[in-house]
């Protein structure tokens, strides 16, 4: 039974899963994939920082601080961590923080307020909240409900934008705005006056999702342009998508055990060519999934022109497919998969969520096939 | 030993070069679909000029005639190749399948044929398949009869694909009727150019005609020709159906392929079809055209992550199977979404224009079915892949003579 991501890695690519492994293991009892949000937020801050130290904030934080991942490939090394910590259902911003990571290392010379806050996500200090409900390849444009505009000769943002995750690390929102002609990244201080935030409730019991209000609240410029959301979109679609298909793989294990040793009618559920032959589709399904995730990674560095694409297939496919095949494991498991007590809705959960941010199935499908039809027209 | 052309080249120098032979030196085929129809001699004609150019068994060793290569310059090879007429068959099951089984089992006579493929003087085809099993491999009937040095062949193959161009046979058969169902068989290489062999071809729903049965009447094998040993023909079987598998998903470095992505499960009639449309299609059809093509991404992608598994030693050989089950399936959706789109132009028309799109779909199932079937790629996941119970066998135990 295979249960990595990639399995042919570097020793350092060994290494840094291991560490993971072994810390997400080790401090299992911190969290509560379960929980709401009523967890000491102290330790979470500290167990944030401990993860910062294994890797989990620098794959794309500028090489001058420090940053870079552990082989030639720095999507798949933080891709091989999105997946540990899918199958454990880990806290914390992970696609927020590499996405903040990313557009840091793109801001302009000079913003003092910007190297604050690179410097502190590397160190796992504070994160940001990011927009990944509302953003995404198929939507590199901001909503109509925002608007920037000088006043008291700043920028200052008035409006709404919805669709943020919040961590009880977060010092601010990041996210992108029209200016004039073109999109701008922007922070936002939780402390400035004109924000209000409001988390609303979720799916999943660990995770929170809410809307920023904004009365005059001062934008500090961090990256320009939609080739900059482009490459931060294409990131965050692979990195999520490698979590994902750590939360089939860990359902995958879980239902394969289960079917091993759950007898009817005097002998294993796993001796049963029906269910056998469903196995096997499913077995498919997931290392199908692992597949396109590290097509996606690796393509960031090897081919970087055809990355969105293979982004947005990974999207489309395992958006659409994950949910079935979590469904599968449910159905498999008989009554017991759909209680409470099982973990089962807790993936579940977690996958749906998962497959309405940075766009939904359909919408990915709607840019590739975009391409098709452009394609046979040329 | 050949000369190794490029073993200096870098991959994209290797791409420039090739592109450039390929414009003046082979035919270009507006579809490249016409390959069915070349007979041995064509091939023959085309391998031999890819060999002159040291085109031809890039990534098989060099002692055996090949250039010694990394397979992402046969892939760079097919992909330049696409819009050309290429000898496709000299691949499949030659240099893909039964050059691997040689390299690890063949004796040093025997592996004589590699170079031969690589030059275009040899063609094989797999005689495995009988009337009575097609997936129960294990059960052939052919009889392999000891005659002084050699052996008499006696029996019928069906579903050869090409044996009609071919001019050697990898034939399995039974050595010893005492023995078991799966401990009597035998591998044999076989010389299909003699009186003792006949090729009859077997017209498809599609009107194709590209599979044999093949007739075997005290045919001639020599002393040579056994691969393997004697009753040792069940473990040389298996050994060449993980090669098939592999190769058949797409994941062999040793052929000549068409295998791009884009195109490789859209038949010319789909593309045809798509570029008629002037742009005009539902959002429903953008949505449905992008899903599905996010599937053919997912499947080269797993093709990739499989082969390169494998070859590290990180997955079982048996991880093949998918790659065979995931290109059955994706044809099987691919072909009904041409269908589809196609509309009433597949079931009539004015022109033969979009009816090829039809005909496709009525041999659909053939891509589940031959090479072995996904409902024995599914039995093989589970079981060999998963460690799942086996299923129990309703076989003979004893000598296979009285089985039947």
């Amino acid at each position: 039974m295979t249960t990595l991501l990639e399995p042919s890695l570097s020793p350092d690519q060994e290494l840094l899963v291991e560490s993971t492994r072994r810390f997400l293991n080790d401090t299992r009892g911190s969290w509560e994939p379960r929980g709401t949000f009523s967890v000491d937020l102290d330790h979470q801050a500290r167990w944030w920082r401990e993860g910062a130290e294994l890797g989990w904030t620098s794959m794309f934080a500028a090489k001058e601080r420090g940053g870079g991942g552990v082989s030639q490939y720095p999507l798949l090394d933080a891709c091989l961590l999105a997946y540990e910590r899918g199958r454990q259902l880990a806290p914390g911003p992970f696609v927020g923080s590499a996405v903040a990571a990313l557009l840091y290392t793109r801001a302009e010379d000079g913003q003092p307020q910007t190297d604050v806050l690179a410097r502190e996500n590397l160190a796992g200090i504070s994160t940001v909240a990011v927009p990944l409900a509302s953003m995404g390849l198929h939507r590199l444009y901001p909503g109509p409900d925002i608007e920037m505009r000088n006043a008291g000769g700043r920028s200052r943002l008035f409006g709404r934008q919805s669709g943020f995750m919040f961590s009880s690390t977060d010092t601010g929102v990041l996210f992108p705005v029209a200016e004039g002609e073109q999109t701008i990244w922007v922070f936002v201080d939780r402390g400035d006056s004109g924000i209000l935030v409001e988390p609303g409730s979720s799916l999943d019991l660990q995770l929170e999702f809410g809307t920023a209000t904004f009365e005059g609240a001062a934008a500090v410029p961090v990256a320009r342009g939609d080739e900059v959301t482009r490459h931060a979109s294409t990131l965050a679609t692979v990195l999520l998508c490698s979590e994902t298909v750590g939360l089939m793989a860990q359902m995958f294990d879980v239902t394969s055990t289960w079917l091993m040793e759950r007898r009817s009618f005097g002998r294993p559920l796993a001796s049963y060519q029906a269910l056998k032959h469903r196995w096997a589709d499913v077995r498919l399904l997931l290392d199908s999934s692992r597949a396109i995730v590290v097509a996606g990674a690796r393509a960031w560095s090897d081919d970087p022109a055809s990355a969105p694409r293979l982004a947005s297939a990974a999207k489309s496919y395992i958006s659409r497919n994950s949910l079935e095949m979590l469904q599968e494991c449910v159905q498999l498991h008989g009554g017991i998969g759909v209680t409470w007590e099982h973990d089962l809705h807790v993936y579940l959960r977690r996958a749906v969520v998962n497959s309405q941010l940075l766009g939904e199935a359909e919408a990915h499908a709607k840019v590739l096939g975009g391409e098709v039809v452009a394609e046979a027209s040329s | 030993m050949p000369e190794l052309r490029w073993k200096d080249s870098t991959p994209d120098r290797f791409r420039r070069d090739v592109r450039l032979w390929f414009s003046q030196n082979m035919s270009s085929l507006e579809d490249g679909w016409g390959y069915f129809e070349q007979d041995n001699d064509r091939l023959r004609e085309l391998v031999a000029r890819l060999y002159d150019a040291g085109l031809s068994g890039l990534c098989i060793p060099s002692q055996y005639g090949g250039q010694d290569l990394d397979p992402v310059y046969q892939r760079i090879l097919n992909a330049e190749a696409l819009d050309y007429e290429m000898p496709w068959f000299v691949g499949n099951p030659g240099l893909g399948i039964i050059a691997p089984l040689l390299m690890q089992h063949g004796t040093g006579h025997q592996l004589g044929h590699i170079r031969k493929m690589i030059q275009g003087k040899t063609v094989f085809v797999q005689l495995m398949s009988e009337p009575t099993g097609g997936s129960d491999m294990a059960g052939a009937r052919m009889r392999a009869d000891p005659d002084g040095d050699g052996w008499k062949l006696n029996g019928q193959k069906i579903w050869s694909s090409g044996a009609w161009r071919s001019n050697w046979g990898l034939v399995l058969a039974r050595t010893d009727w005492t023995q078991p169902k799966h401990a009597g068989l035998g591998m044999f290489l076989v010389d299909l150019e003699q009186d003792g062999v006949e090729v009859r071809r077997i017209v498809m729903a599609d009107g194709s005609d590209e599979f044999c049965e093949v007739f075997f009447t005290d045919a001639v094998v020599t002393g040579a020709g056994l691969v393997g040993s004697r009753n040792a023909g069940w473990e040389m079987a298996q050994t060449l159906l993980n090669y098939e598998r592999q190769a058949v998903g797409g994941g062999s470095p040793y052929v000549f392929e068409r295998r791009d992505v884009n195109r490789g499960v859209t038949t010319p009639g789909f593309r045809r079809l798509l570029k008629a449309r002037s742009g005009q299609f539902s959002t429903t059809e953008v949505k449905e055209l992008g899903a599905s093509e996010a599937e053919v991404a997912v499947a080269a992608a797993l093709i990739e992550w499989v082969t390169r598994g494998v070859a590290n030693g990180k997955l079982p050989p048996i991880a093949g199977s998918m790659l065979r089950l995931n290109s059955g399936l994706l044809t099987e959706k691919r072909l009904g979404l041409a269908l589809k789109f196609a509309g009433k132009q597949a079931a009539f028309s004015s022109s033969e224009e979009h009816l090829d799109i039809g005909a496709s779909f009525l041999v659909r199932q053939a891509s589940s079915i031959g090479g072995g079937t996904v409902e024995m790629q599914r039995n093989l996941i589970s079981e060999r892949l998963l460690g799942m119970p086996r299923e129990h066998g309703g076989d003979h135990k004893g000598p296979y003579r009285d089985a039947i």
